[in-house]
């Protein structure tokens, strides 16, 4: 049992973070699914305190960003960490250990959220004996990233971004949760909520983001057969986006109950934050100039553009809602919720389009079905067309209404129902892509074709 | 490994702006002025429990500089005043709330009539929101002391 769970075989933990992402998906998308059918129909399930809707939302926030997002990502991470050489990771048993560790973290989440034990804050808020095994396994991770990277004279920006990545889930959850001092919130009053901010930006822009850029950046050059765009540029994108994250937090409390300069520095830093992400988006797409056959052909490359793009515009509208007169009727609202969507959503395309442009080089296989993994592109960009402009709307209606300050409340909320049928209706969509996600992957890990050997080395990438 | 000397650049502006946006903020004077309020057991208690069954997913108590002029959930102005840093002195966590599906709760006690109207509420819900009928009575006597604290 020991030996299979601590196996050396190559790449077993990254096909396991795989395959880990493709079941958390499913149940990420089944709670997000519950949690808006809720928004429109509040008495569906509340008599069950599992299923309240406070509990359902925070075990849904958690399943998404560490279940479903995080262990896709690191899953294609750590395949292309470990090309180097071509000699696989530094350590697979480590690695396989970190894989069980976070596997266990998540499962307990789910069971304590939904039991009613929490830290109680909005976001993150799993309880310290869970965030300590995410720590321990997020440290175990940037270990054997770093070691395996140390092999080589690797110096693509694409390496250095997951470098960067690993190395900032560690610093964002102990200054985020305060780990530093877990056995009880160092923080309160407004430095509370400011680092509850810093905390949800830490995980979207620190950790998600460089993996999801790293990772993207460098399956895109590997599948054009071209070396990346512009490193120098790159890498400087990838420091901004350090530098810039954590100063978004306070973007959270435009007009609200913050000093003003501390709101001033996180709708700057929020607007000027796209400038990273805009500049890691043209990297992706440089080296597919005059290659655009290899998006038709390969499913996995129009996700991981379509999800970039979708990042980028996310982050646009959240930058737009930071701004002293937006933010009026669009902050606090369904608009934001709208804007985050497109941001998950967006990682979470780039996390499914590595994962089926990995599948012969972690599986070993070739992809049972393109056909159903286009399929499921098209019900993602069809959830955004439908969910987004309808959520941003809904928070356009809710905002103008307590602008005028004469429409009771419970007006902008009905006015805003409909939108949240509609949203409901992307989230069953979601689960549906989720579906044919895990379907497609778990069929090809089962009966795909075996690929030859040759072609399951990655294409080395050089700058 | 040439990467490895921006990396760790871009960590350390990363901890820096931590400290810019979230620590720094605890010397400005605005956050200083207030003092933890003293909280009776059972509406520390309810505190929890509005915690522990995410309330704050839906709620928020922060009234912003743009509301506490014309905010308004039933009677033109009935929002309260604009919240400030030191009225959340002491609070852990903080439950400010970043989205605001039912009212603002930060003056809710001054919208009730009374608390028997407020525990119905709380078990069979209105509007949007779902009922709690599955609270225990401690748990939601907590919780209707915790709000009627909410002036």
């Amino acid at each position: 049992m020991l030996a299979w769970m601590f196996t050396d075989e190559r790449w077993s933990a990254a096909r396991r973070f795989l395959y880990a992402g493709a079941l958390w998906a499913l149940v990420a998308g089944a709670y997000d699914a519950l949690v808006w059918a809720q928004r429109v129909w509040p008495g569906l399930l509340a008599d069950f305190p599992w299923t309240s809707h406070g509990r359902l939302v925070a075990a849904a926030r958690d399943l998404w960003t560490f279940g479903f997002l995080s262990s896709l990502l690191v899953g294609a991470a750590l395949r292309v960490v470990g090309q180097g050489e071509r000699d696989g990771l530094w350590s697979e048993p480590l690695a396989n250990l970190a894989l069980w560790l976070w596997t266990a973290a998540q499962l307990l989440a789910v069971w304590w959220l939904g039991a009613g034990w929490t830290r109680g804050r909005p976001f993150g808020e799993a309880p310290w004996p869970i965030d300590l095994l995410r720590l321990a396994s997020a440290l175990l991770l940037l270990w054997v990233v770093k070691r395996t990277l140390e092999r080589g004279a690797a110096q693509e920006p694409a390496l250095g971004s997951l470098l960067f990545g690993f190395a900032a889930l560690p610093v964002v959850l102990v200054l985020g949760k305060g780990l530093f001092w877990p056995f009880a919130n160092p923080y309160a009053g407004v430095v509370d909520a400011l680092a509850q901010s810093f905390l949800r930006g830490g995980l979207t822009w620190l950790w998600c983001a460089p993996l999801g850029a790293g990772v993207a950046l460098y399956l895109v050059a590997a599948v054009a057969g071209r070396p990346p765009w512009a490193p120098a540029l790159v890498g400087a994108a990838v420091v901004a986006l350090g530098a810039l994250a954590p100063l978004v937090a306070p973007a959270a409390f435009v007009w609200g109950p913050v000093p003003f300069w501390v709101q001033t520095v996180g709708a700057v830093a929020q607007a000027l934050l796209l400038l990273p992400l805009v500049t890691v988006l043209t990297g992706i797409v440089r080296p597919l100039a005059g290659r655009w056959e290899a998006v038709r052909e390969q499913p996995g490359v129009a996700f991981l553009l379509a999800g970039w793009l979708a990042v980028a515009t996310g982050a646009a509208a959240l930058a737009l809602a930071s701004l002293l007169g937006p933010s009026r009727v669009a902050h606090l609202t369904l608009w934001e919720e709208g804007a985050r969507l497109l941001v998950t959503g967006g990682f979470a395309a780039v996390a499914a389009g590595a994962a089926y442009t990995l599948t012969p080089h972690v599986l070993g296989r070739a992809l049972v079905s393109r056909a159903l993994a286009w399929r499921h592109f098209w019900v993602l960009v069809g959830v955004w067309a439908l969910s987004v402009p309808a959520l941003l709307l809904a928070g356009l209606a809710q905002g103008a209404t307590w602008a005028t300050g004469t429409v009771p409340f419970a007006h902008g909320a009905q006015a805003a129902a409909p939108f949240m049928a509609v949203r409901f209706a992307g989230a069953l969509g979601l689960l549906g892509a989720h579906g044919l996600f895990a379907w497609n992957l778990f069929l090809t890990a089962d009966s795909g074709e075996p690929v030859p050997a040759a072609e399951r080395e990655l294409v080395p990438v050089t700058g | 490994m040439a990467v490895a000397s921006w990396v760790r650049f871009a960590l350390v502006a990363t901890v820096c702006g931590f400290a810019a946006t979230v620590l720094l903020p605890a010397a400005d004077p605005a956050v200083r002025a207030g003092r933890a309020a003293h909280v009776a057991p059972e509406a520390s208690y309810g505190r929890w429990v509005y915690a522990r069954e995410g309330c704050v997913a839906c709620h928020t108590q922060q009234v912003r500089a743009v509301e506490g002029r014309f905010g308004m959930v039933q009677e033109p102005q009935d929002l309260g005043q604009t919240s400030t840093p030191a009225q959340y002195a002491g609070q852990n966590p903080a439950l400010l709330g970043d989205l605001r599906l039912g009212p603002d709760l930060s003056h809710v006690a001054s919208r009730i009539r009374s608390a028997d109207e407020l525990r119905q509420l709380l078990r069979s819900g209105r509007g949007g929101m779902p009922p709690h009928a599955y609270l225990p009575d401690r748990d939601l006597d907590a919780l209707v002391a915790y709000l009627l604290t909410l002036r």
